[in-house]
């Protein structure tokens, strides 16, 4: 009897190129932060403390030339209220599955742009986002969480590359991504 | 159009507080649906990432059903190259989340005085 299984694609580690996308994924958080307002610094714990509310827990998909990955955020229900309020204002009702979805909608899109600028353009997919009582998120060898906090909230965050051998920085863009708050009229 | 329940009640409430009606939609397939059922519609704030049909298809299927009600883009992406293929299918606007509400406002009011 043969037991046939997938031929896995060659993958190479590329520390040098996670640690890049891991610093700009903590600049775009903390920018992400002070675009609402937010005062939000690193957790020294990657570990989020709990506060009697369910967890959320949003992922997103994404893809470039011979690399491919996803960005998961996580946070509990209460700092998605926190968030709800600072994003939108009180009158606005949303579900913390929404809300932690669009946060790490924004925050992908924050990191795409500085990713683009050095040579890696990025297909992004839609927010997932799931609640329940615990969860708990498998290690990916690939990165590791950062937790951040501020007054009345905390989420963690991570992003998992995986990069194919024949991975390489392109060009970086003659044009710069259009920032965050920008506004044009053609 | 955006598929986060949260950005839509954002701009909605933008948008009604200058004196617009908003209806919302959640992607491009319900937003098509919307537009043909209200052909007075002056505006649309179209996301580009969603599911089922996102902005960029939502332009290429306005264009083919002769609807040429000006569309202004709010998303997280700044890719020069999909903020040119938006403006090639005829958006008429570009703003990347985070938004300011006034900044919108003032776009939507010259895209409709415009229009």
């Amino acid at each position: 009897m043969s037991i046939l299984a997938p031929a896995r694609r060659p993958t190479s580690t590329r520390p040098e190129s996670t640690t890049a996308i891991q610093k700009d994924l903590e600049l775009s958080a903390i920018e992400l932060f002070q675009a609402y307002g937010l005062q939000g610094t690193r957790a020294s714990s990657a570990m989020l403390p709990a506060d009697g509310s369910e967890t959320v827990v949003a992922v997103i998909g994404f893809a470039a030339q011979h690399a491919r990955g996803a960005l998961v955020l996580s946070a509990t229900v209460s700092s998605a209220s926190h968030w709800l309020k600072a994003i939108a204002g009180p009158e606005v009702t949303a579900s913390a599955c929404d809300v932690i979805g669009e946060i790490a909608n924004m925050l992908l899109g924050r990191l795409k742009s500085k990713l683009a600028e050095k040579g890696l353009n990025v297909l992004m997919s839609t927010p997932t986002a799931g609640q329940g009582a615990v969860a708990e998120i498998a290690p990916n060898g690939t990165s590791s969480w950062m937790a951040f906090q501020g007054e009345g909230w905390g989420l963690a965050v991570r992003v998992d590359v995986e990069f194919d051998e024949s991975f390489r920085w392109q060009e970086t863009l003659a044009t710069s991504p259009a920032a965050p708050g920008d506004l044009m009229i053609f | 159009m955006d598929d986060s329940s949260m950005v839509r009640q954002q701009v909605g409430r933008a948008l009604t507080s200058s004196g617009f009606t908003v209806i919302e939609a959640v992607d491009g397939v319900d937003a098509l649906e919307k537009l043909a059922a209200t052909p007075d519609t002056c505006l649309i704030v179209c996301d580009v990432n969603m599911p089922r049909m996102n902005g960029i298809e939502f332009l290429e299927q306005k264009n083919l059903s002769g609807n040429a009600t000006p569309v202004v883009m709010l998303t997280t992406e700044g890719h020069p190259e999909i903020i040119q293929k938006a403006k090639a299918l005829g958006a008429k606007g570009w703003v990347v989340k985070p938004f300011k509400p006034d900044l919108l406002v003032a776009a939507a009011k010259k895209l409709t005085a415009t229009a």
